[in-house]
């Protein structure tokens, strides 16, 4: 099973819990089966259907090309990252 | 193979540069120096107040004016969404930025633009801007982010809510963000020393050299034309297409060349405004900031003040870290408390930490980015915490932070694993560097020395960029890129180039493209252009290897197969060779033109760089003045594809660093006035208050990137306001939480005590 950790605020609705465990095969499932555990806690990360501005997916140690298409491994670490600029 | 293995022929020399003689001589054209026939010259009226509700606004006196083409305000842009979208580099509020182009309702800031003027002379624009009536109630301003949060604080924007807070009311604080792990409360009870106060850092500008500027034309046909001074001509053109309510594809933005931006040049200002009056006046509209508004009304980085608790067991590692940032947003919200959040641990293996940010409005300028925007606030105070942690348990301070260090596998506070990076292998640099070792001056009646070093860190950014690489039958190439070229970029991506295709710097020519010409590419800022359009070009480069060899087995008359292309020749396996030149010679026979073309997303490509700064410095006890004695810079570059751009970029972002530690602030009036809106008042480093830099590359290469190349923009301007606080703190015994470290502040703290 891969493994979601969840960021700060994430957390709240999880009973202070910092990761959970969840099948994929995408990160979009693994986020479904977060919010049907814990409902409400992925409603900060979604504009409709998508990823809302602001925000990307690392998965162990790489940002994602296909935020919410990626696939999963067994071993994955999924973050829910800010995205980041720069001057 | 490895790029830790590779020989490199072109990467890693020093030509010179494609545009240096251009620039050396003159001949390079900024936004200032382009003109058009009948061009009409732009002003704009800007507030005097800090903060006012608008009552009216009455143009009719300039309008009437002989010569007057074109009059605005607010209610002639379009209304724009109100929410945060994905827009230029990251996320902006198209209604916010409408706003800031020209007021509407209230004015925000001193210097905040409410009217602009077209005319046929400068001079008739400036008088009709003294004709146009605007009629105020003025509003107590907030200047400052313990004013802005203070029980009873006015309002900038009475319908701004806290993102982040469910159920918030309306307030000055327009975001609240978060990183944590671990357990404080357990960590903090392990701790053998614990180390607390507040820092504040001031308000500062990117302080380029060159004013914001732009030259629009407007066809018939409604087709725009826009001449900009620009980090990022796609990014230009998104935000003038947004806020204007126009197509991307009825504008084409040509980026001139950049008199300096570091990140200020990433947003809009003028560009809008001179569209607009193009579409109006049917002329062409040339608008030219003075530096009286530049520091008004640009840029400038957050101001900040930073609640940093800390806690490290007898080894001097830290088990414990407690930070609350608040950053000042400006009139707008917008601040990098987020990348503050990201820099303040980033060095470091943290177990258990809390880190709050809080993006805060005030009645100031709109911030814009700021080289390592929010770094350098941030590692002010962790990095001067983290020394007197070190100075509390007799550690070395560059020991002490070895002994938290962060490597490969350490997840960073902001969620994901790190790659490799060479945070380390500069520590050991610094700590092996012969400044480390020198003997200091004796103190000398009232001066005083001492040395002082920081560390910092910079994630990068990746984005995505375009790349066209053609070659010309003569075996020479053409190198088209979208990026502005600011550091030298244009030269670095050349030598990428050249390396892959055999060729010497000189025989590829690279040129920055407009927005019809090359395709989409994100902002020159994040340090990403070497590291991303730099991939793109490499890739574009693989592209034509692969069509070369296409070329030659046709020109064999033999399968593809088993060709390689190698040192610029095209090498069958039995050894036989034809030459890039010979190939490129024979193109027209083969197929056509050889082009190659890459684009890419170059986030999973980037890699963060770390810092060091090591200081000496002079302090005056009878005038508080602090001098910079010696400096050296380190960094991990990964790979350094051109040392002297690597050095130069190190250089100067650490004299910038300087400039925040000793001279730089904005100074407002209790009014909430700009005091000190000229260079002669606002104290950027010059020649003559610093010494030349000894810059050190470190070279861990990237992993993610098929060359190495991590950005080295930004890094080396986070350390250096921590590294002179520490080095004060060893010549005086005073810790000073307080940026800048001018004059009567230090001499202040040093006859109180405080």
């Amino acid at each position: 099973m891969a493994t979601l950790f969840l960021t700060a605020p994430m957390r709240r609705h999880a009973g202070g819990t910092e990761r959970l465990e969840v099948v994929g095969p995408t990160v979009r499932e693994a986020l479904e089966q977060a919010e049907k555990r814990y409902p409400g806690i992925t409603a900060d990360l979604f504009e409709g259907n998508d990823l809302r501005a602001g925000f990307t997916i690392a998965i162990n140690d790489t940002i994602v090309d296909h935020p919410l298409a990626s696939l999963l491994e067994p071993t994955s670490e999924i973050y829910i990252v800010p995205a980041m600029g720069g001057g | 193979m490895k790029t830790s293995e590779r020989e490199f022929k072109v990467i890693g020399t020093r030509p010179v540069r494609h545009d240096g003689i251009d620039k050396v001589t003159g001949r390079a054209l900024y936004g200032a120096d382009h003109s058009l026939p009948g061009m009409l010259h732009g002003r704009v009226l800007r507030s005097p107040h800090a903060h006012a509700r608008i009552l009216s606004i009455d143009t009719s006196r300039a309008q009437a004016m002989p010569g007057v083409h074109a009059v605005i305000t607010g209610d002639d842009l379009p209304s724009v969404p109100d929410r945060t979208e994905a827009l230029g580099e990251g996320t902006t509020n198209a209604n916010d930025l409408s706003n800031n182009l020209l007021a509407k309702g209230k004015v925000l800031y001193d210097g905040h633009a409410l009217a602009a003027v077209a005319a046929t002379s400068a001079h008739l624009a400036e008088e009709a801007l003294d004709k146009i009536e605007v009629q105020y109630e003025v509003l107590p301003p907030v200047m400052d982010v313990r004013a802005a949060v203070a029980e009873g604080a006015p309002l900038l924007h009475e319908t701004l809510r806290t993102a982040g807070v469910p159920e918030s009311k309306p307030s000055n604080i327009a975001k609240v963000i978060e990183f944590a792990r671990g357990d404080l409360d357990e960590g903090f009870a392990a701790a053998s020393v614990i180390v607390e106060r507040e820092f504040t850092t001031a308000m500062v500008h990117q302080g380029y050299i060159e004013p914001h500027n732009a030259l629009a034309k407007v066809d018939a046909d409604g087709q725009i034309t826009l001449w900009c001074s620009t980090q990022g001509s796609f990014d230009i053109r998104s935000l003038c297409a947004k806020v204007l309510q126009i197509p991307l594809s009825r504008l084409k933005v040509i980026p001139a060349e950049i008199g300096g931006g570091f990140g200020g040049k990433t947003t809009v200002y003028l560009e809008p405004l001179a569209i607009r009056m193009s579409q109006i006046s049917g002329r062409p509209v040339h608008m030219v900031m003075s530096r009286n508004e530049v520091l008004r009304a640009t840029g400038p980085t957050s101001g900040s003040v930073i609640r940093l608790k800390m806690g490290a067991n007898a080894h001097g590692k830290i088990v414990a870290a407690d930070a609350l940032l608040d950053y000042e947003a400006g009139a707008f919200p917008g601040s990098p408390v987020l990348m503050g959040a990201v820099v303040i641990f980033a060095p470091y293996a943290l177990e258990n930490f809390r880190i709050v940010g809080r993006d805060i409005v005030v009645n100031r300028p709109r911030t814009a980015a700021y080289r390592a925007p929010g770094g350098t606030n941030a590692a002010f105070a962790s990095e001067t915490l983290l020394d007197e942690l070190a100075e509390k348990l007799a550690i070395d301070p560059i020991e002490i932070r070895r002994r938290n260090a962060t490597c490969e596998g350490v997840q960073a506070p902001w969620g994901p694993r790190m790659q490799k990076v060479g945070y380390e292998e500069l520590l050991d640099a610094a700590q092996s560097h012969p400044h480390y070792s020198a003997e200091l001056p004796p103190p000398n009646g009232p001066l005083v020395y001492g040395r002082g070093f920081a560390g910092g860190g910079w994630g990068n950014a990746g984005l995505q960029s375009s790349a066209i690489l053609s070659v010309n039958n003569d075996g020479t190439a053409t190198l088209v890129t979208g990026s502005p070229d600011i550091g030298g970029s244009r030269t670095s991506c050349a030598m990428i180039a050249a390396e892959e295709l055999g060729l010497e710097a000189a025989d590829v020519r690279p040129s920055v493209a407009d927005t019809d010409t090359i395709g989409y590419t994100d902002v020159t800022g994040g340090s990403r252009v070497t590291m991303a359009t730099g991939l793109a070009v490499f890739e574009a480069a693989q592209d034509v290897k692969r069509q070369l060899r296409e070329r030659a087995a046709r020109m064999w008359e033999c399968p593809e197969e088993g060709i390689v292309f190698e040192d610029g020749d095209a090498i069958r396996p039995n050894g036989e060779r034809l030459s890039l030149a010979a190939i490129a010679g024979k193109a027209g026979r083969t197929g056509g033109p050889v082009i190659g073309r890459a684009t890419v997303n170059a986030n999973r490509a980037n890699g963060p760089s770390f810092a060091g700064f090591l200081v000496d410095v002079e302090v005056d006890t009878e005038t508080g003045k602090v001098g910079i004695l010696r400096g050296t810079v380190f960094q991990d570059a990964g790979r350094a594809i051109h040392p002297a751009y690597v050095e130069g970029q190190m250089q100067g972002g650490s004299v910038q660093g300087i400039g925040w530690g000793l001279g730089e602030e904005y100074i407002y009036s209790n009014e909430g006035k700009l005091e000190n809106a000229s260079l002669l008042d606002y104290r950027i480093p010059t020649a003559l208050d610093v010494p030349l830099i000894e810059a050190v590359i470190i070279e861990c290469p990237n992993p993610a990137h098929p060359l190495g190349i991590r950005g080295v923009g930004e890094a080396s301007i986070v350390p250096p306001p921590a590294a002179i606080a520490n080095a004060v703190a060893a010549a005086t015994g005073k810790r000073l939480p307080v940026l800048p470290l001018s004059p009567p502040r230090v001499h202040a703290a040093l006859q109180t005590g405080d």
